[in-house]
């Protein structure tokens, strides 16, 4: 008998504090790293995320594109800041995203 | 008859940052502190956020083409005044001129990579202008408080 077993993995990232230029190549390394081990799937979990500027945005576009390309596809979890998700709301992410009020609802949707 | 009432004065903050990214949070911080004070702003966390996403916006155009990493420096000047209230920002710095063809809107409905931090600031300010001259790049970022 063979067995054929394929394991599909989903990342859930979850930064916490600021995403600007000068920390988003942090995040993007982080991301990276999930991306050539051969992950497709991601949560990126913003509930703790303060502020998130264009840099930041860049990381998750970059991300998006790198997974559906692949197959896959990167969800997003609100970030708890209201401020924070009329920006969301103001560049579209919320409509180019799948958005999930939480990493379980987010993971539940894969 | 008594003389009119003198107008308001604007209160004045002046900053001056190297141009690296790891400074620019230092400017929206200093916004923020400074609109701390204004009494009974509506929406006073939005606002505060939405200027420091507009600031940190600017600053990182700034770092990315104006100097385009090279060493350099950002003098930020902040106007605030009370009646009417508006909060006005100056941002002076002596790199390259700003490229006009980078003003494009970005189309929203497909995710985009590159171009959303002028559509912030466009989105999240009541005014912006951009004047070059030999002195340097200059950029005025108003936005009118309630």
């Amino acid at each position: 008998m063979d067995i054929h077993e394929t394991q599909v993995c989903t990342a859930v990232i979850a930064p916490i504090g600021r995403i600007d230029a000068f920390t988003a190549p942090e995040l993007r390394a982080a991301l990276d790293r999930h991306v050539v081990a051969g992950t497709i799937r991601f949560v990126l979990d913003l509930s703790d995320v303060a502020f998130l500027d264009s840099a930041g945005m860049a990381v998750l576009v970059t991300l998006l594109k790198r997974a559906r390309t692949a197959g896959g596809n990167v969800r997003l979890v609100w970030p708890r800041e209201e401020a924070a998700k009329r920006i969301l709301r103001l560049t579209k992410f919320d409509r180019v995203f799948d958005m999930a009020d939480s990493a379980d609802a987010a993971l539940g949707g894969f | 008859m008594s003389p009119a009432p003198a107008a308001p004065q604007p209160v004045l903050v002046r900053l001056e940052i190297p141009a690296e990214h790891r400074y620019l949070n230092v400017v929206g911080a200093c916004a923020t502190a400074l609109l701390g004070r204004a009494p009974g702003l509506k929406e006073a966390e939005i606002a505060h956020y939405n200027i420091e996403l507009a600031l940190q916006e600017a600053c990182t155009n700034v770092v990315d083409h104006a100097y385009a990493g090279q060493p350099g420096r950002i003098v930020i000047e902040f106007s605030y005044i009370e009646a009417p209230r508006q909060l006005t920002v100056d941002l002076y710095d002596t790199g390259r001129p700003f490229d006009p063809q980078m003003a494009g809107e970005p189309p929203l409905d497909e995710p985009q990579v590159h171009g959303y931090g002028l559509f912030l600031i466009r989105s999240l300010m009541d005014e912006m202008a951009y004047e070059s001259s030999p002195a340097g790049n200059h950029w005025r970022l108003t936005k009118k408080l309630w």
